[in-house]
């Protein structure tokens, strides 16, 4: 029934909409993405190793504004070009941030699920696969459907990159889970 | 040593040039006589883009209806003359398809599109099938409000609830939202940049300058924006919030600062003459500056405060026998008239308030000598005797209500309202207020619980 | 809190320490787009608050009949040889701290007087906001397009970042045109110093995997969202829809490798690139000698940034604007003012001081752009001609200030603009100045002669500009005798 009056509405000629998507801007994102990557704030993506991404370099172009150093009263409107760039960048500085952390630590809080200096041809895939659940559920709150799981696991191809550490897997991950546009977008 | 500081008049807007008989923002009324429920037609007012790019020049259903108008044998151009043919211009104008995409302009303007550009159409939310998503409520509520979710065992925790048990929790995690640090002390005060307008070079940090000190405005905001308190105090708060976070209902006192030229930093107006964020110390020293007369503080609380943009020609009421010009600044050239004839009498009520006038008395305070206009001060249309009767108006009117209502939705949804279903739900909303005891945090409440936030179709 | 960026660290970033061996010449790193480039350059200065003509390339000089104008004496205004200008000597304004008088009108005059046109223009509103809207959109004459959407529309399509605005407030407003294409609107930058590092998105990155593995999960990131339930939830939403078209975009510029070419702050010194010489870093050397103070002046971070995006043919419209922030320079043991709070609209407080201190400031910066654009090849190929040859540069402001002689100076639609460019006949005022009143006049369009009985507005000046730039609009106005035949 839905559909035939979906179908009616399209030959009308009404745009049925998709439910609108809000945008997560900087300041959300910041602390969303410290969330994910149990980061403090100020531990998260810098560039140039100093300059803070989310409250300084990028803050505008991911949707925030500064109104006493830079006197901006409202920030941009709609994501632009700049913005997917940066969303790219900041999740993959951070996912390095979070990995550096762990590497050094003897608990490793997030890539906890293989050894991160062991060749990817000695991890096993389920090791993989729960690295692969962990991030769904930091990043996107919900488990990875199968076919989901499938298509991640494919980066743990052990004929192309078995020779690499497992920190380049754990990064290749993080990224690809964490900047799909699912958590730019809610 | 202070700058010796001698400052003239600002004027806001004049319309020079050749403008025809659309140079009447009045018409912007008589457009919504013929469409009083389009989203297009707030507080019984369009925007001139309705029919502009930039008035004078007219965009393409503009242009359709200039087309139209033109084709009565005694049509000239004159503002009599476009009153006495718009409404029936507009009639005819609405079949026709002025930006060809496919909607008639009745339709565009009904639902809210815009009549002149083909990307936008009418949305169509077919309300049957749309549902209320208590995980999408969830996710955004967590998201805007708290600045992140509590994480995926969280929400598995709540995906399993009843949705009788869902919606409880959806209301109670956004009360511990509303209390977080997030929301108060990041996303919150951003809502006021645009009221407030900070410069820090000005401003407390300033060097060699404090003309103000805008942290006033921001906690005075926060506060009453947040608990229960009622968001009509930022039109008729008597007291600040101090560094402390304590309210303080007596004057401050500016406190010069070493090193510094501090013209002002404190809060020393009187207690009874204090009307909110509108005459807090820097909202005067920076849109008075030394204005004899202060149309700018007028359009900028006019503008922050009920939505109404003087600049864009909205809001216009004019009153007759206004401008008087009583600053000699030419407004009373017709072209000038048609926005001076509201704002001068809406800007006679902050006269006796006193800008950056000199040193006899700080700025921010009230100067009961210069208050010889102040009974000549309109609001709507409609006299009121000073800023007091004009702040009790202006937070008791439709205007307040919706611009209050849509500071949050637009911060809750990420756009103003659009389609049929938005439109209505802020109707609703705004129109709740007074039932919700102009509770912000309240009305977040609200909003939260409406299809524009969480439907899903 | 995160850490603030320390504009002395920038500083010490930014400085060359060790001598560099030579290498060859070679053609630019960034891959440029040859095919197809833009033939026109509009660079528009956004002198925020209210820069009045007649307080410096056209003031009013004092006499019995003009005592409660504005003006100036004889020994307060300069000029050259053969330039139909004059202009205003550095006038000493104190606040708080002297305000630097490095630089004169005088050396502007001289040095690009040739190429510079003086519109006199009355505005229509002397609201900021309205007023910057208008300066840039002629007031709507062009279906609400700014100036720079113009021309992105007509040379930028092929261009990777064809609109670039760096100013603020109403500068900063995207036009109204709905049917301007997507590729002509401006893209913002709120800073030019860290702003290249949002043009790629892997470069400059420490730690990074390598390409192939990358790529890998660029592709697995596309099939698993392509996958997930939120895409097949939300693929028509307009949001999705728009962000998935930037990506798509993405790869066209990072094939420009644009932080090698854009990037101002020395990223060697930060560890982040190796200390050699190429043709792409010897020339950014030679922006940051022409801007010393980039690491610390916004003003001069963006006037640098707008000569690599022009010179690189990667923008076909730069905008540069003022901010409202006071600013100090160093000058031996002394601080100085440099920029004044508020901008030009500091002029309410002191209205001399205010003029001269921002008129001088903001001639600098754009003296110090011509001349390297007078300098460099456009694209760095010869056989394209100078990069000035084919760029038009363009003072914005909302308004003049009034003109009676009383201390600060409050809003006044009448005023005139700057516009330099060898596109224009130069060495003219378009227009006149009565010096009873000290209000400008217009002109006869067809034969360019003063007519005092003529009021120019926005309309005409935007036409003009677009007229000197190729680029036709309906209901255009025509200055044959303004712009040079092409």
């Amino acid at each position: 029934m839905r559909w035939m009056l979906c179908l009616a509405l399209c030959l009308a000629g009404f745009r049925i909409e998709a439910t609108e998507l809000i945008w997560k801007r900087a300041p959300i994102l910041e602390q969303d993405l410290a969330r994910a990557l149990d980061l403090h704030v100020e531990d998260l993506c810098q560039e140039l190793g100093r300059f803070s991404c989310l409250s300084q370099v990028h803050n505008y172009a991911l949707g925030g504004h500064d109104p006493f150093e830079r006197g901006q009263y409202r920030p941009m409107e709609q994501p632009s070009q700049l913005t997917t760039i940066a969303f790219e960048r900041v999740i993959h500085l951070s996912c390095i941030k979070r990995l550096d952390k762990d590497i050094a630590s003897s608990q490793p809080q997030v890539f906890r699920h293989f050894a991160l200096n062991e060749p990817l041809m000695m991890i096993p895939d389920t090791d993989v696969s729960a690295q692969i659940t962990d991030l769904y559920q930091r990043f996107l709150l919900r488990d990875p459907s199968a076919n989901e799981r499938v298509i991640a696991l494919t980066l743990a191809d052990r004929q192309r990159f078995g020779t690499r550490p497992g920190r380049e897997l754990a990064q290749a991950l993080c990224l690809a889970i964490g900047s799909q546009l699912e958590f730019l977008l809610f | 040593m202070k700058p010796r500081v001698l400052w003239s008049l600002w004027v806001v807007s004049c319309l020079m040039g050749a403008w025809q008989a659309a140079a009447i923002p009045l018409n912007t009324r008589l457009f919504c006589t013929s469409y009083s429920s389009s989203p297009l037609c707030r507080n019984g007012t369009t925007v001139c883009q309705t029919c502009h790019t930039a008035p004078p020049e007219a965009n393409l259903y503009g242009r359709e209806l200039a087309g139209l108008l033109l084709a009565y044998p005694d049509y000239d151009r004159t503002p009599a003359s476009f009153q006495k043919y718009l409404s029936q211009a507009l009639d005819d104008a609405g079949p026709l398809d002025s930006d060809g995409d496919g909607f008639s302009n009745q339709e565009e303007i009904l639902a809210g599109s815009n009549a002149s550009d083909a990307s936008s159409q009418p949305v169509q939310d077919p309300e049957p099938d749309t549902d209320y998503d208590p995980e999408l409520a969830w996710r955004r509520i967590h998201l805007l409000f708290c600045g992140t979710t509590p994480g995926y065992q969280a929400f598995k925790a709540f995906q399993s609830m009843s949705q009788i048990k869902q919606k409880g929790e959806l209301h109670r995690q956004l009360d511990r939202c509303l209390r977080s640090d997030f929301w108060r002390y990041q996303a919150l005060p951003r809502l006021a940049d645009e009221k407030i307008r900070p410069n820090k070079a000005i401003g407390v940090e300033g060097d060699p300058f404090i003309i103000g000190d805008y942290n006033y405005d921001y906690r005075l905001f926060v506060y009453i924006m947040s608990g229960d308190r009622d968001m009509r105090d930022l039109l008729l708060a008597r007291y600040h919030i101090n560094a402390a976070g304590d309210k303080v209902e007596s004057p401050i006192p500016d406190a010069p600062i070493p090193g510094r030229i501090t013209v002002a930093n404190g809060q020393p107006l009187q207690v009874d003459r204090r009307y909110g964020m509108i005459t807090t110390q820097w909202f005067i020293a920076t849109n008075t500056m030394f204005a004899t007369l202060p149309r700018n503080t007028a359009s900028q609380a006019y503008r922050a405060y009920l939505g109404l943009d003087i600049a864009r020609s909205e809001g216009l009421y004019p009153v007759s026998d206004e401008p008087r010009d009583v600053d000699s600044k030419g407004v009373k050239v017709e072209a000038c008239a048609v926005c001076h004839s509201t704002l001068d009498p809406l800007a006679y009520a902050f006269t006796p308030y006193v800008g950056l006038a000199g040193a006899r008395q700080p700025v921010g305070t009230y100067a009961p000598q210069r208050n010889e206009w102040e009974s000549w001060t309109h609001l709507f249309g409609e006299p009121v005797a000073d800023l007091g009767e004009w702040a009790r108006k202006a937070a008791a009117s439709d205007a307040f209500k919706k611009q209050m209502t849509r500071t949050l939705f637009r911060y809750a949804l990420g756009r103003e309202p659009r389609g049929p279903q938005e439109q209505k739900d802020f109707d609703a909303l705004w129109q709740k207020l007074p039932a919700l005891s102009y509770q912000a945090e309240d009305l977040v409440h609200e909003i939260v619980d409406t299809l524009s936030f969480a439907g899903r179709n | 809190m995160s850490p603030k960026l320390s504009r002395r660290r920038l500083l010490e970033a930014a400085l060359w320490s060790t001598a560099l061996p030579t290498v060859a010449a070679a053609a630019p790193r960034s891959p440029l787009v040859y095919r197809s480039r833009p033939e026109k350059l509009l660079i528009v200065f956004a002198a925020n608050g209210g820069a009045s003509l007649i307080d410096s390339f056209l003031p009013v000089l004092a006499q019995t009949h003009n005592a409660q104008l504005r003006t100036y004496t004889q020994q307060q205004l300069d000029t050259v040889p053969g330039s139909a200008f004059r202009c205003v000597k550095s006038i000493p304004y104190r606040l708080g701290v002297p305000v630097e008088t490095r630089y004169q009108m005088r050396d502007f005059l001289a040095r690009h007087g040739r190429d510079m046109v003086l519109f006199a223009q009355t505005g229509t509103s002397v609201n900021h906001l309205i007023g910057q809207q208008r300066s840039l959109n002629g007031n709507g004459i062009n279906r609400g397009r700014t100036l720079m959407e113009a021309v992105s529309e007509a040379y930028g399509q092929d261009l990777l970042l064809p609109n670039i605005n760096m100013a603020l407030g109403g500068y900063a407003l995207a036009g109204s045109d709905p049917s301007l294409p997507r590729y002509a609107k401006p893209e913002a930058v709120a800073d030019a110093l860290l702003f290249p590092l949002a043009l790629h998105r892997d470069q400059s990155i420490e730690g990074r995997i390598d390409g192939e593995l990358l790529a890998a999960a660029r592709d697995v990131r596309g099939r698993l969202e392509q996958n997930s339930r939120f895409y097949q939830d939300h693929k028509t939403a307009t949001l999705l829809e728009e962000v998935l078209r930037f990506r798509s975009d993405i790869p066209r510029l990072e094939a420009a490798q644009l932080i090698e070419s854009l990037m101002l702050l020395d990223r060697a010194r930060l560890g982040q690139a190796p200390a050699e010489r190429t043709e792409g870093n010897v020339l950014l050397q030679r922006v940051r000698d022409q801007f010393p103070a980039f690491a610390t002046d916004p003003l001069e971070a963006q006037t640098a940034m707008a000569f690599l995006l022009l010179r690189y043919g990667l923008s076909t419209s730069v905008t540069i604007g003022l901010d409202e922030l006071v600013r100090f320079t160093e000058s031996g043991q002394e601080r100085q003012l440099l920029h004044l709070p508020l901008a030009f609209d500091w002029s309410h407080n002191a209205h001399v001081g205010a003029q001269n201190s921002m008129w001088r400031r903001v001639l600098y910066a754009i003296d110090r752009l011509i001349q390297l654009l007078k300098t460099e090849d456009y694209l760095g190929v010869p056989e394209f001609g100078r990069i000035w040859d084919r760029s038009l540069v363009y003072v914005a402001t909302e308004f003049g200030r009034d003109k009676s002689k009383i201390g600060g100076s409050g809003h006044d639609l009448n005023n005139g603009h700057v516009l330099i460019s060898p596109l224009l006949k130069g060495n003219q005022v378009l227009g006149g100045l009565d010096d009873k009143t000290g209000l400008t006049y217009g002109f006869d369009p067809n034969t360019g002669r003063p007519d005092p009985f003529r009021t120019m507005q926005e309309g005409d000046q935007y036409s003009l500009i677009l007229q000197a730039l190729g680029v036709r609009f309906p209901g255009q106005r025509n200055f044959p005798t303004a712009v040079r035949d092409t």
